[in-house]
C-alpha cells in the first residue's frame, strides 16, 4: 500500500516537474541563437524563470521518492511500474498544457509506454 | 560513488572528502557533463516542441541503455525485453509522425505578465485546436 503511493508520488511530481519545466521553457521561447553571449543569456533566463525553478523542485521530489521506494520494493517492479508516467505525461499535457495530442501520438505514446514496461521488466 | 569508501560519509570531513571526490574524479566530472548536456538539450527541444511530443521521442534512450548494458557490461537480453525494443521503435516511430511546433495555445509567452494559474483560469477557444 505504501508501496503504491509511494509509485504515485514518483510519477505524480516526475509529471508536475516535467509540465511545469515545458511550461517554463515555452514562456522564454525557442533556442534559436547558439552564440556563446545568446546561450549565457538564455542559462541566466532559464535559472530565473520561477517554472522551471518549480519544476526542478518536483523532479527533485519524484527522484528521492524513487530512492525511498527501492529501498521497499524490487527494482523489478519499480522500474516497469513507472513506465505509466508516459501515459499520466500525456494526459498533463493534453489537459494542463492544452496540447493538441492528436489519436497517432496517444497510440505512440501508449506503444511506448508498454515497451518501456518490457524493456525494464 | 561506488569508488568512494562507505561510512565516515555523514561527517564534516568525510563530506570535505567526498567533496574533494566528486569534483576531482574523472568518471564524476564526466557524468555530471554528461548530465548538464542532458539538460541543456532536453530544455531545448522543449523549447522547440511540444512535452506530448518529446518525452516518447526520447524513449528510444532506453534501447540505448539496453544496448550498452549487453556490449559494455556483458548481460543478456531477455525476449521481453527485445519486445519491448520493437514495440518501443514502433511508439516512437509512430510519436514522430505527429510532429509539428508547439500546439500548446498558452504557449510562446507572449507578454510574460500573466501567470501559469491566470491563463488556465481563462481557457481560449481554440484551446482544442491544433492549428497555428
Amino acid at each position: 500500500m505504501i508501496n503504491f503511493l509511494l509509485l504515485s508520488t514518483v510519477i505524480l511530481a516526475g509529471a508536475a516537474g516535467d509540465v511545469s519545466v515545458a511550461h517554463g521553457m515555452k514562456r522564454i521561447g525557442e533556442v534559436n541563437r547558439f552564440s556563446l553571449i545568446a546561450l549565457v543569456r538564455l542559462a541566466v533566463r532559464i535559472a530565473k524563470n520561477k517554472y522551471i525553478g518549480l519544476g526542478i523542485f518536483w523532479k527533485a521530489v519524484a527522484f528521492f521518492t524513487f530512492i525511498a521506494l527501492l529501498a521497499r520494493a524490487d527494482l523489478s517492479w519499480v522500474a516497469p511500474a513507472t513506465a505509466i508516467s508516459f501515459v499520466v505525461e500525456t494526459l498533463a499535457a493534453r489537459y494542463l498544457l492544452r496540447e493538441h495530442v492528436s489519436t497517432t501520438r496517444w497510440a505512440g505514446a501508449s506503444i511506448v509506454c508498454l515497451g518501456v514496461a518490457l524493456i525494464s521488466l | 560513488m561506488k569508488d568512494f569508501p562507505d561510512g565516515q560519509l555523514f561527517s564534516a570531513s568525510g563530506l570535505l572528502v567526498m567533496g574533494k571526490h566528486v569534483i576531482t574524479d574523472p568518471w564524476m566530472i564526466a557524468g555530471v557533463m554528461l548530465l548538464i548536456t542532458f539538460l541543456a538539450a532536453y530544455l531545448t527541444a522543449l523549447s522547440w516542441a511540444d512535452l506530448s511530443f518529446v518525452l516518447p521521442a526520447t524513449a528510444p534512450g532506453y534501447i540505448v541503455t539496453l544496448l550498452l548494458s549487453k556490449f559494455y557490461l556483458g548481460e543478456s537480453i531477455s525476449p521481453a525485453r527485445w519486445a519491448g525494443t520493437v514495440l518501443i521503435v514502433l511508439g516512437t516511430f509512430l510519436v514522430a509522425r505527429t510532429y509539428q511546433p508547439s500546439s500548446s495555445t498558452l504557449a510562446t509567452g507572449k507578454t510574460g505578465h500573466e501567470g501559469f494559474h491566470e491563463t488556465l483560469a481563462k481557457p481560449t477557444t481554440d484551446a482544442l485546436g491544433d492549428s497555428r
